[in-house]
């Protein structure tokens, strides 16, 4: 057939073009593939965070329903609030609890957890926070109290040698007298070094345990127990409530809420009742006790993983973008290269429409091919990043090749080079045949005003379809009405733009054809349908309006780097070094590629350096946080008397003496301490100095409530939190904050009645300003039989961080009182907050934990750990965003390439009168530093602006408001090395090529 | 009386604009040519020889004047009516030869049939015969690039008559050969004249082409300056000098 025909020449001649270019068509392939495996890796790593989230989900939640306390409400006592933390679900409950279940499902009590039903109820008792005792050091621990022979009800628990609870942990040795079975966590093992066989205690018990095995410390933790991903935990069989006396701090009789259960996981018979037993439950029990279902947690997690998926799409859509214009730079050098064949062409009898089809077949192929290249690729991200994004769903993730991905990759990559292949492609078609006859002129073929708006507006629209393909979850929700409205206008503007540009592209090009009416029908009919098919099509396409913010901030960036590239060319001093001449040259005469590749770089650039920044400005944040609050870098609690491990007579100095004789002495590293003493205050009443009046406890609250910003539980959390008052030595560790009115503590406030209050909305409210008094009751910690009504002048208003860290925020002099002036209320707990110097952390720590009854905590080990958690989150939006900035260098390398490509005569010339290839090659390495340095200012530049913008607007400056500099450079490094590595890659056959060759092939 | 010219110019003009500059590459050219003519274009470079065999091909259109081919005035056509008159009418060899380089010589005499809007020929048959006329049949599955320079250029004269044309241009087809090649390119062109009928337009600056012509056209300065038949030519010679010598002639006027 007549067709066929045509389609075969023109697959063939595209073929035999790509063959024969062979390392043009490569890098051009390259920034397709680069693209396309950017989009198919994220995606395949949002199918596999969906894989696992939605997977086990009876695993990830223990059970079918999971039954947690509601803690301010006690049925016992007619709705009276009790505190949280002590009491938890009660045996009696639970018993309740378990006959209910049984009801539902027709189950009879004794056969629940047998082998002939699936019913299944176990609960974790409250013992959840606690302190571990071991080789004389105390540390924090979280215990999971449960019954080792039901725990878990689905999956298992196993150590690492394979072990499980049920196995392992020997419930007679409970009521025993030796030491009771447990397992503890590897974080927990590594920390104490401690070892299977080994035994440990625990505060409250005069019990010994002993470590049976080891579990990793995955096994519980992730976001719903991040502190047992930070302390570490000890699994114990829950007659550990039955067999061993537990004592409350500060209480002297048997604690009864042991035996009470914090968690309570239920194994249905039949799973497909789960959400109906789980409403009916609520129903029942909803006053004490809520529900989280497999169901909840499956919504839960989609949520997440919707997130992920949305995140990796839009990234991707992003890469893919600039791996376009790595599309567009290699079509204009094909064009460009082959304009004099387009010519020949036109002369033997090809039309205009003809010869641009010729090319967007070429394109497709290329897009095509490039597509295919791209998958592998995309699954090899997705396989090599799966760990760092898997840490952020704190999953391991299965690697699995997806069909989802590979189909849009295939259409995507294929799409969008076509879209951004479609201007080099007018213009071929524009080609004036007449060049064959002055082959010794370089012509640059330009598809001309008309066709340039046509095709804009139609790569907008298309590429519109494309995001919004990719991106329908997040842009298809029924608030977006007024994306939608903005977006019809937008597509039917376009529309009304595309039909105008035929118009006058027909009035213009044929102005010597007689207009005919037909003409006229035929140009109304385009004009209107075009506008009205856009508007009607725009109510489908949301991604109209951020696609159009992309093309127009890109565009206006374009327009500045070609002006500052002009800028530059022109006006860079080149030292007389002929070098830099030529390479300025060179750049002047490429204006558009370069600014092309540019924009590339920079969107690249741009995105690692914005995610990178901002997760050291948070992970800084939050280190200097601890550490400021606290005012050093160790701190050491002592023990009330009561709770004390080991022998004690009244010979043995109280722990807070030894450790202050032990600081008092000297520790070889500290640099400085204090001591903190924090005294149970009640705030009686507040004088406020400008307006001359004094307000009571009861009337701070009424001036708090008349501003109806302020709730119930707002005020008393505030006046609550002003409960407690520190005492802190004014010499050093003093916090190291900011303060918005005032001043920070001194030497001579030593013995004087001062207090640093932090600011809050509550403060701001009553107007607390330096001057200002507060009068505090000091109580006594046995009961108020004591107690002490003292008032401070306020002569500092801190700023407050977002984290609170250790100690309070409300602080005064250690010495509050004058010499000599005796005050009768003692401390509640006594601490020191020790600074040492950054070598000798861990060896002052190890000094200090030797006294007995201390708890020696350095912060460090929780910004590690706090560290830790933030690289999780952040790991995934840092590999994403390397994988853009990839593409940005595959782009680079292309257009570097495609210079080459375009310079291979002058480079043959230069070599030719004597140039050496090391100078030719330091030349071209030259002229690409420049332009990586140019575009790591500009996008560092504008990361860092946004960066700025977001500390302050978005943060409200608690993160500070400075872009942290060493990043800023690091990636400023980046991106020049990656520029010279690209051009290094492509230059390096060129520079070497024989001018000869060069010379007789073109 | 128009029917008997294969085409005609009238008082063609052509204009460039070089950024602020006017260049007039012609200043008002009136031709004709009849059918199966072997006509030479000379003249001094930049007088103006490319342009004109680029508005005589349809390459490009006149700033005023008109042009006619078989008849029909091409002056007002638009892109796609000039293509089909490229297409069918006219035949184009080039200096460079211009071969589509990555197609085979036999793909290449091809393209022009398979591109016809009414076809005439079958278009590998037609190529086949074409190649075979200009001995070469064993070099058809050749790419340009594995063909001698004459060779190449034999199968450019072999592509500008797949579709049968009316008129064959050529713009200095032997000044990249060696004056053998040269030779057997012009044979070929001659033949095509004598043996199809065809007008052939041959713009050069070699002497010895330009006395193997039936009449020279010498262009100075955007203008004719001399028409004349190659008799024409030898008569005015002998009136001055006595002697026969054509070629220097030639280069004379
Ligand atoms: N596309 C163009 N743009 C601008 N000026 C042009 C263009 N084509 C030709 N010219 C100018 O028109 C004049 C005639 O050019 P043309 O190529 O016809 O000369 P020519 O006689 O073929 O010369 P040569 O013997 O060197 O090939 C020259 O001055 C040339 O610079
Ligand atoms: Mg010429």
């Amino acid at each position: 057939m007549f067709s066929l025909e045509r389609l075969r020449f023109y697959l063939k001649h595209s073929i035999n073009d790509l063959i024969v270019n062979g390392r043009r068509t490569l890098f051009g392939l390259f920034c397709i593939s680069s693209g396309v495996a950017a989009i198919v890796g994220l995606l395949t790593l949002g199918v596999m965070v969906d894989d696992s989230l939605t997977g086990d989900l009876q695993e990830s939640n223990r059970g079918d329903i999971r039954i947690t306390p509601l803690f301010f409400f006690d049925e016992e006592e007619d709705g009276d609030a009790t505190p949280p933390g002590g009491n938890g679900i009660t045996p009696e409950q639970f018993s309740r609890y378990e006959e209910w279940f049984a009801e539902q499902e027709g189950v009879s009590v004794d056969e629940l957890c047998t082998g002939s039903t699936d019913l299944c109820l176990t609960g974790q008792l409250g013992l959840e926070g606690s302190l571990i005792f071991y080789n004389d050091t105390l540390d924090l621990v979280q215990i999971f109290a449960v019954d080792s022979q039901q725990y878990p009800l689905y999956g298992v628990v196993e150590t690492e040698d394979g072990v499980s609870l049920a196995d392992g942990i020997d419930v007679d040795s409970y009521p025993a007298d030796g030491p009771a079975d447990a397992f503890i966590s590897r974080n927990l093992a590594d920390k104490l070094e401690i070892d299977v066989g080994e035994e440990f205690n625990l505060l409250g018990t005069s019990r010994d345990f002993v470590v049976r095995g080891i579990v990793p410390t995955r096994t519980e933790g992730g976001p719903e127990n991040i502190g047992a991903g930070i302390f570490g935990y000890v699994y114990l069989d829950q007659t550990v409530s039955e067999s061993i006396t537990f004592t409350d701090p500060g209480e002297e009789e048997e604690d009864e809420s042991v035996n009470n259960f914090v968690r309570i996981f239920v194994r249905l018979e039949d799973p497909s009742r789960t959400t109906e037993l789980a409403d009916a439950f609520e129903r029942r029990f909803g006053r004490t006790a809520e529900t989280f279902t497999t169901e909840d947690l499956r919504e839960q997690n989609e949520d997440i993983s919707t997130l992920v998926t949305q995140f990796n799409s839009i990234m991707g859509l992003l890469a893919l973008l600039i791996g376009g214009i790595g599309i567009v730079n290699t079509m204009l050098v094909v064009v460009r290269r082959r304009t004099n064949e387009v010519a020949i062409l036109k002369t033997i009898g090809l039309e205009p429409g003809e010869v641009s089809t010729l090319f967007f077949v070429e394109s497709v192929l290329m897009g095509i091919i490039g597509s295919v290249m791209g998958i592998p690729f995309g699954f090899l991200i997705a396989y090599v990043t799966r760990g760092a994004v898997g840490a952020f769903i704190a999953e391991d993730l299965a690697f699995r090749v997806a069909p989802e991905p590979i189909g849009i990759g295939l259409v995507v990559g294929t799409l969008v080079t076509a879209v951004f292949g479609l201007l080099p492609i007018l213009s071929a078609g524009q080609v004036r045949p007449a060049t064959v006859l002055q082959p010794q002129l370089t012509h640059i073929p330009r598809a001309g005003i008309f066709r340039s708006i046509f095709a804009l507006a139609f790569i907008i629209v298309a590429l519109s379809v494309v995001a919004q393909g990719l991106l329908n979850d997040l842009l298809s929700s029924e608030e977006l009405e007024d994306l939608r409205t903005i977006a019809q206008y937008i597509i039917g503007a376009l529309g009304f733009v595309m039909g105008a540009m035929i118009v006058a592209g027909d009035l213009w090009y044929s102005r010597t054809r007689r207009i005919l009416p037909l003409h006229i029908v035929r140009w109304g009919l385009l004009l209107v349908g075009l506008s009205v098919a856009g508007f009607l099509l725009g109510r489908e396409l949301p991604s109209a309006f951020p696609m159009l913010c992309v093309f127009v901030i890109a565009g206006l960036l374009y327009v500045l780097l070609w002006i500052i590239i002009w800028l530059v060319g022109r006006f860079f001093p080149s030292f007389r070094i002929p070098d830099i001449k030529i390479a300025m040259r060179a750049m002047l005469a490429a204006k558009g590629r370069v600014a092309s590749t540019l924009l590339a770089l920079i969107i690249g650039v741009f995105t690692l350096s914005l995610v990178f920044m901002l997760v050291t400005k948070i992970s800084d944040a939050v280190e200097s946080l601890l550490e400021d609050v606290a005012g050093g870098n160790i701190i050491v609690f002592t023990l009330p008397e009561e709770l004390q491990f080991g022998d004690q007579d009244d010979e043995t100095p109280t722990s807070i003496d030894e450790l202050q004789t032990r600081l008092e002495a000297g520790i070889d590293g500290v640099e400085s301490y204090g001591i903190v003493r924090t005294y149970e205050a009640e705030l009686i009443s507040y004088t406020d100095v400008d307006r001359d009046q004094t307000l009571n406890r009861s009337a701070i609250a009424r001036e708090l409530r008349a501003e109806a910003a302020f709730d119930q539980d707002t005020i008393d959390s505030f006046l609550d939190r002003i409960n407690l008052v520190d005492a802190r030595s004014v010499d050093a560790n003093l916090p190291d904050i900011q303060f918005n009115d005032g001043r920070q503590l001194g030497p001579e406030d030593e013995g004087q009645r001062v207090i640093i209050v932090p600011d809050s909305p509550e403060a701001t409210e009553l107007g607390f300003s330096p001057g200002d008094e507060l009068t505090y009751r000091f109580i006594n910690p046995d009961k108020e039989q004591r107690s002490e009504e003292l008032t401070f002048t306020i002569v500092g208003v801190s700023m407050p961080g977002n984290i609170e860290g250790f100690g309070n925020l409300y602080y005064v002099p250690l010495n509050f009182s004058p010499a000599g002036e005796e005050i009768g209320v003692d401390p509640q707990t006594v601490a020191a907050v020790v600074n040492a110097n950054e070598d000798d952390v861990e060896q002052v720590a190890r000094e200090l934990r030797q006294i007995d009854n201390v708890l020696v905590i350095e912060t460090r080990l929780i910004n590690d750990i706090v560290n830790r958690l933030l690289d999780t989150f952040t790991s995934l939006p840092i590999v994403v965003s390397i994988v853009v900035l990839v593409t940005g260098g595959v782009v680079i390398a292309n257009s570097v390439a495609l210079a080459m490509l375009e310079r291979r005569r002058e480079i043959a010339i230069m070599k030719s009168v004597g140039l050496q290839r090391r100078r030719v090659l330091s030349m071209l390495l030259l002229e690409n530093g420049i332009m990586g340095l140019i575009g790591g200012l500009i996008g560092v530049g504008i990361s860092s602006a946004v960066l700025l913008a977001a500390l302050i607007f978005l943060f409200q400056r608690e993160l500070g408001e400075a872009v942290p500099l060493r990043e800023a450079f690091i990636m400023m490094a980046v991106c020049i090395g990656i520029t010279l590595f690209a051009a290094v890659l492509s230059v390096w056959g060129a520079s070497s090529e024989k001018p000869l060759n060069v010379l007789r092939y073109e | 009386m128009l029917n008997q010219h294969v085409l005609q110019t009238i008082d063609v003009t052509k204009e460039f604009k070089m950024g602020q500059v006017m260049v007039h590459a012609l200043r008002g050219v009136s031709l004709s040519v009849n059918e199966g003519e072997f006509m030479g274009v000379i003249g001094p470079s930049g007088s103006g020889k490319s342009t004109l065999l680029g508005l005589i091909g349809g390459l490009d259109t006149p700033t005023s004047g008109q042009v006619i081919i078989d008849g029909v005035d091409i002056t007002r056509m638009d892109e796609v009516a000039l293509t089909r008159v490229r297409n069918e009418k006219i035949g184009f060899v080039f200096q460079f030869f211009n071969l589509v380089p990555t197609l085979t010589a036999l793909e290449n005499v091809e393209l022009p049939i398979q591109f016809a809007r009414n076809r005439q020929f079958n278009p590998t048959k037609r190529a086949k015969e074409l190649l075979d006329l200009f001995g070469l049949k064993d070099r058809m599955r050749n790419r340009p690039s594995q063909l001698s320079g004459g060779q190449q250029q034999r199968v450019a004269i072999a592509r500008a008559l797949a579709n049968n044309p009316a008129i064959v241009l050529a713009d200095e087809p032997t000044g990249s050969l060696d004056s053998e090649s040269g030779g057997v390119v012009m044979q070929t062109l001659r033949s095509v004249q004598r043996e199809l009928g065809t007008a052939v337009i041959i713009v050069t600056h070699d002497p010895a082409i330009a006395a193997q012509v039936d009449r020279i056209v010498s262009l100075s300065d955007g203008l004719v300056a001399t028409d004349h038949t190659q008799e024409q030519l030898v008569e005015a010679y002998k009136k001055t000098t006595g002697e026969l010598k054509p070629v220097e002639s030639a280069e004379g006027v």
